[in-house]
């Protein structure tokens, strides 16, 4: 009985966390064994400027304005880049459709909006950390993880992979992100815990399944 | 001089070696009369493309068609021993693989690939046998609807706890109520309806903006018209249960209002005008007549863009060409009359002949409204035929008196139905319908045209519930 009743108050903490938190950290999936099933179709789309940066600002809490900016004044998705996402430009230059398919300087645009989204949210996690939003709770010595192997570790690449990708990790993508931690501290990087949340919000924000729907 | 001349004798002499020298434009009409249930016969007819690389160059079906055409008969042929030899030259063929892509000529016309395309072949995928773990292959698969529809409609990924409860609802029928609802809600946003969003890009290439010659909000350093208007009422019909054929019909225009956007409709604008009784649509808008017309006699221009961005015809593709016997006149002396120009303008020029009294480009007082004798005012010396230009036209063989009735009869055609619902299906699925997509799109469109209402509504709901938009 009071057992259900703390199960109760559990789910109803879950509900109070809103749309955009996540439910508690699961255990990693296995990944498939072997190959899977293919799709007929393979009608893959790109998200396009508007769609990434609206999934960026949610997967990382950020207002959509400041998901990457030029210079500090111009938004790369709906200015800047935008005819390189795939977007139009009718009332200038007279481009009324999208060409439909991806430039040489997409990936490189992508690159660039996912780097800028994370270390925003990075950097500005760890300059406040009492109002941290994602990268918090993660014990440091120094400036390195104090336990890449650790529970925090793995509870915030579970967070991460939920937030951008809408599933839970695979167990393979956990051990990956937990290796590229030592191999960042061996570099001798000044900052490898930062550097580390850097990447694995980079890796995941700008992978396949993040850009493409 | 010489090298001019030696020119033309070269252009002379391949015409004549290429026997039929142009494509014919009954040949669409009779090809659908032998293959009424051919994917390219439902609602339309094959472009001159499907035979022709460009008149008078044939594809490998055309070249294979042609060897077979009324043989022995001497060319040029008419049009009628055209029509009255192609359905034997076609059935001839239909066993053969004139683009050598191993699928035989009837088995693409059916199946609506192209049979003189090694590139267009009936798509042979299948669905293997295999487990996925994050996608239902090869059916109907809820969880990959509910997050792309809300990155289509509302223009994000839902987050990962929506994703949660949405696979929660107690059952499929329920899931699929829920998508219903969400679809209903997402196209309220200011990412579906709102300045520059989803609806508003489908109308860009419909009415091509110039943001120099923005009048109004947004003005730019040659302010003509306001183009904003038009967006107002495309959206407008597009949106909650309005009629998608007043984009073409309307005698009323819409304002627009922000924070949040909202579409209303209003009798008149200071920024439009062509009087009550001669407005159609966005075709009559000022944006179109000074863009479109601008200081044209007869303004060619702005309807083969209607034909173009309303009805899914392009003139210059050769599609939709329904020529008019004893067309083109000619009345403004441009030389279309030459065979060449003539098989396009015996179908554009009766398509344009409403437009007479629209006027374009002049002064203040006269520009952008409907002109009784526009031609008689304005364009008297342009050419010595001009004024007998008539008001009545034609469209899809049909005439029409004016230009109200040419938008009706287009409104009500098949060809708008099937061009308003590619634009949605282009939008949704990110291609136009392919071969094994066919038999959804043309229910689609039917459904649009006949229970639905032209209800753009009702066939966003249509379209996302289709093995195309659902199945990963």
């Amino acid at each position: 009985m009071r057992r259900n009743k703390l199960l109760s108050i559990a789910v109803l903490c879950l509900a109070c966390n809103g749309g955009t938190d996540v439910p508690p950290n699961p255990d990693p999936v296995e990944p498939p064994s072997g190959p899977v099933a293919r799709s007929a179709r393979g009608n893959l789309r790109f998200k396009g400027p508007e769609r990434i940066n609206a999934d960026f600002a949610a997967a990382l809490d950020l207002r959509a304005e400041s998901v990457c900016t030029e210079l500090g004044l111009y938004q790369c998705t709906a200015m800047v880049h935008n005819v390189a996402l795939g977007g139009v430009d009718p009332y200038g230059p007279g481009l009324y459709e999208s060409s439909g398919v991806t430039a040489s300087t997409t990936p490189l645009v992508i690159d660039r909006i996912a780097w800028a989204a994370c270390t925003l949210r990075v950097t500005t996690d760890l300059g406040t950390p009492a109002a941290a939003a994602i990268f918090k709770d993660i014990p440091q010595v120094g400036k390195k993880l104090a336990n890449p192997d650790g529970a925090e570790v793995r509870g915030l690449i579970t967070s991460l992979t939920q937030r951008a990708l809408l599933r839970n990790p695979y167990r393979n993508e956990v051990e990956r992100y937990i290796e590229l931690a030592k191999a960042i501290e061996a570099t001798g990087n000044a900052e490898p815990a930062k550097a580390w949340m850097q990447s694995v919000c980079f890796a995941i924000l700008s992978s396949a399944e993040s850009i493409f729907y | 001089m010489k090298n001019h001349t030696f020119r033309w004798v070269l252009v002379a002499a391949a015409m004549v070696q290429s026997g039929t020298a142009l494509a014919k434009p009954p040949a669409g009409g009779v090809f659908c009369q032998k293959y009424p249930t051919a994917q390219e016969c439902a609602g339309r007819q094959p472009s001159c493309t499907y035979c022709h690389i460009a008149p008078p160059q044939r594809n490998a079906y055309g070249t294979a068609l042609s060897q077979q055409l009324a043989v022995g008969m001497p060319r040029p042929l008419s049009d009628a021993d055209f029509a009255a030899a192609l359905p034997s030259a076609l059935g001839a063929i239909e066993g053969q693989d004139a683009d050598g892509d191993g699928v035989s000529n009837v088995v693409e016309i059916q199946q609506g690939t192209l049979p003189g395309d090694p590139n267009s072949k009936p798509s042979v995928s299948a669905c293997q046998g295999k487990d996925n773990p994050q996608y239902s292959v090869c059916h109907y698969d809820l969880r990959y609807v509910y997050k792309k529809l809300l990155l289509d409609f509302c223009g994000a990924s839902p987050s990962f706890a929506q994703v949660s409860a949405f696979m929660a609802r107690p059952s499929d029928a329920d899931r699929q109520a829920f998508i219903d609802t969400e679809i209903d809600r997402c196209t309220q946003t200011e990412f579906w309806r709102g300045k520059n969003g989803q609806l508003w890009k489908l109308a860009h290439p419909k009415v091509r903006p110039v943001g120099s010659l923005k009048d109004g909000e947004d003005k730019g350093g040659v302010p003509l018209a306001d183009y904003y208007d038009d967006y107002a009422l495309f959206a407008y019909t597009q949106t909650d249960d309005h009629d998608a054929r007043e984009v073409l019909t309307a005698d009323y225009f819409v304002k627009r209002e922000t924070n949040p956007t909202r579409y209303s409709k209003v009798t008149s604008l200071s920024s439009q005008k062509v009087d009550q009784a001669h407005r159609a649509g966005n075709m009559t808008s000022a944006w179109s007549l000074t863009y479109f017309v601008m200081f044209t006699a007869l303004p060619r221009n702005a309807a083969s863009q209607m034909y173009r961005s309303y009805l899914g015809l392009d003139i210059a593709k050769q599609e939709g060409l329904y020529s008019v016997a004893g067309e083109p006149q000619d009345y403004d002396a441009k030389g279309v009359t030459q065979k060449e120009c003539a098989a396009c303008h015996a179908t554009l020029d009766p398509l344009t002949y409403p437009f007479r009294n629209y006027n374009g480009i002049s002064s203040p007082r006269y520009s952008v409204q409907y002109i009784p004798n526009r031609l008689e005012t304005f364009f008297r010396d342009a050419a010595p035929r001009i004024t007998q230009t008539p008001e009545r036209g034609v469209i899809f063989g049909q005439p029409v008196n004016d230009l109200r009735e040419w938008a009706r009869v287009a409104a009500d055609s098949d060809a708008f139905a099937i061009s308003t619902t590619t634009d949605y299906w282009k939008l949704l699925i990110g291609h136009t319908p392919r071969p094994d997509e066919s038999a959804e799109f043309v229910a689609t469109w039917k459904r649009f045209r006949t229970s639905h209402q032209y209800r753009v509504q009702k066939l966003l709901h249509d379209i996302v519930k289709t093995e195309a938009y659902g199945a990963p």
